[in-house]
């Protein structure tokens, strides 16, 4: 049977480039946006695209409703927001701060939250969460880009504690740094093409089974220290 | 003798925090949302005991004691406020704005604590920073369920310890956070595993004792390091 896979924040980046190599490789790809009608790139894919703004869980509950007995293999939660301009001490906006936590960190949860029977009904059973490097309190010895980290730190914790509480259902929980890649947000002096972050991540979720879950890995394959 | 300010100073941690430095004579600034209900607090005796009204989530309030202690140097800052909603923390049973409700105080309230008091602590004799965060907080810490507001909250307090260690290291002040063990206040219930008393001796004596090379660092009640 064919797999398939639901992303979120699919119109660009990694997103983008996770819908193009799933829907290469023959799975079904449910592709998630906040404007369809001007996803010109994900519409050349000619994958299925779905209407959905992360941050807003009327967005998410709508699509639930859409998608209600259809399983899904695999959600990659990959929409995310860079967390504005004022996160340094003494300057920090409180307002972004919210902003980001809800597109970053609630957003994924939502989405498991309303996903997960689809998700259990499966057979690869998986959630891939796109966090960062940078929500790792082990690395973090600069003292900067606060809402961000913490966001994606935020985010670490969210899948560590659905790895735990997804067990039963057999659900394998991974939070992944898709390494630093060029795309609108990692600029393009970025070391990592989107093509080598995804397959790396593709070739790792490929190979996790679920005594993986709960794991930090880098694109790579190799884990992180939280 | 040495200046304290605590959060959450009305009840638990935070007021058993402001008896012991009260006892030992230190001068204590107790931080308490309903200045009317803190009689107990005010009636600590030993050193000097002012009573603040300060929300962790009202900024405006964060301002005012900030202002109303501009010549005070404050050699200890103890972010202690926080709050936890038992089993409504757990999956599918809490909206967004609970969740963020414990972001505004445990993370925004300690950041927007240590911005608004950067300069007190800096122009003290300790400089010190301490927030009071939770074995939940730590990846790897044994649990059956996830508390997601709580434990997330938590966790990215831990990073934000860890950043202003390191942002607030040129103007020498030591940042740290604690897990406090699981105490016996009104969050863990009486049957917890430790008396505020213990709890907050064993906080006492590791922060007496620490210095520039701690900075960053997650630490139990006890002195043991704590993973992240
Ligand atoms: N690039 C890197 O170096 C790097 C490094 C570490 C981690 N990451 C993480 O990787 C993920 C993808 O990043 P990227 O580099 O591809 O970023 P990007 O080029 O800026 O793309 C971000 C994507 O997220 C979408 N998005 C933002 N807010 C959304 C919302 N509320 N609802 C739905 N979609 C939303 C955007 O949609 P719109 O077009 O509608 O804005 C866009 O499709 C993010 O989680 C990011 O934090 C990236
Ligand atoms: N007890 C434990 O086992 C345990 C374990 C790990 C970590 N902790 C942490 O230790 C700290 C103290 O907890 P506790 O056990 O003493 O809890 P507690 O008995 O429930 O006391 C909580 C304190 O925080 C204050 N507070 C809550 N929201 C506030 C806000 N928005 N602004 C200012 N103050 C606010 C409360 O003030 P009001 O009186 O006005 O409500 C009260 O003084 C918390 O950060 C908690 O997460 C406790």
């Amino acid at each position: 049977m064919t797999s398939s896979v639901l992303i979120t924040g699919a119109n660009r980046g990694v997103g983008l480039e996770f819908a193009r190599q799933y829907a290469a490789d023959g799975w079904r790809v449910l592709a998630c946006c906040r404007a369809p009608e001007q996803s010109d790139a994900l519409q050349q894919l000619g994958v299925e695209i779905h209407p959905l703004d992360v941050a807003d869980p009327a967005s998410i509950v709508a699509l639930k409703a859409a998608l209600v007995g259809m399983p899904i293999d695999l959600l990659v939660n990959n929409a995310g927001v860079s967390g504005g301009d004022h996160q340094s001490f003494g300057d920090i906006d409180y307002t972004a701060w919210e902003q980001t936590l809800i597109t970053n960190t609630f957003g994924p949860y939502r989405m498991v939250e309303a996903f997960v029977d689809n998700i259990a009904i499966s057979t690869g059973k998986t959630i891939a969460n796109i966090s960062s490097h940078m929500g790792s309190i082990t690395h973090y010895d600069s003292g900067d880009e606060y809402i961000y980290r913490s966001s994606k730190t935020a985010l670490n914790m969210v899948s560590y504690n659905l790895s735990i509480d997804l067990k039963d259902r057999g659900v394998t929980v991974l939070a992944f740094h898709p390494g630093w890649v060029v795309t609108d947000m990692g600029g393009p002096d970025a070391p990592v093409t989107p093509s080598d972050s995804v397959q790396g991540i593709r070739r790792t979720i490929a190979q996790c089974g679920p005594e993986k879950s709960g794991a930090f890995l880098n694109y790579d394959g190799t884990s992180l220290p939280w | 003798m040495p200046t304290v300010l605590i959060t959450g100073a009305s009840r638990g941690i935070g007021f058993e925090f402001a008896h012991q430095y009260a006892v030992d004579g230190w001068s204590v600034h107790g931080c308490v949302r309903d200045p009317a209900q803190a009689g107990a607090l005010r009636a600590l005796s030993g050193g000097l005991v002012t009573v603040h009204k300060l929300d962790v989530t009202r900024h405006d309030q964060i301002a005012e004691v900030a202002t109303i202690l501009k010549d005070t140097p404050i050699d200890l800052l103890i972010n202690n406020a926080g709050m936890w909603i038992g089993e409504d923390e757990h999956f599918g049973r809490f909206n967004n704005e609970q969740w963020m409700e414990q972001f505004r105080v445990h993370v925004f309230g300690t950041m927007a604590m240590c911005e608004a008091f950067v300069d007190h602590v800096a122009t003290s004799e300790k400089k010190l920073m301490v927030n009071i965060s939770s074995g939940n907080g730590c990846f790897g810490w044994p649990r059956d369920t996830g508390d997601y507001p709580y434990d997330t909250s938590k966790a990215a307090l831990n990073l934000i310890t860890k950043g202003l260690s390191t942002d607030l290291r040129d103007r020498g002040i030591t940042v740290m956070c604690f897990t406090p063990g699981n105490v016996a206040t009104d969050m863990s219930g009486p049957d917890a595993d430790l008396q505020p008393g213990e709890s907050i001796t064993g906080m006492r004596r590791v922060i007496a004792h620490l210095d520039a090379s701690q900075t960053g660092s997650f630490v139990r009640y006890n002195g043991e390091i704590m993973p992240w």
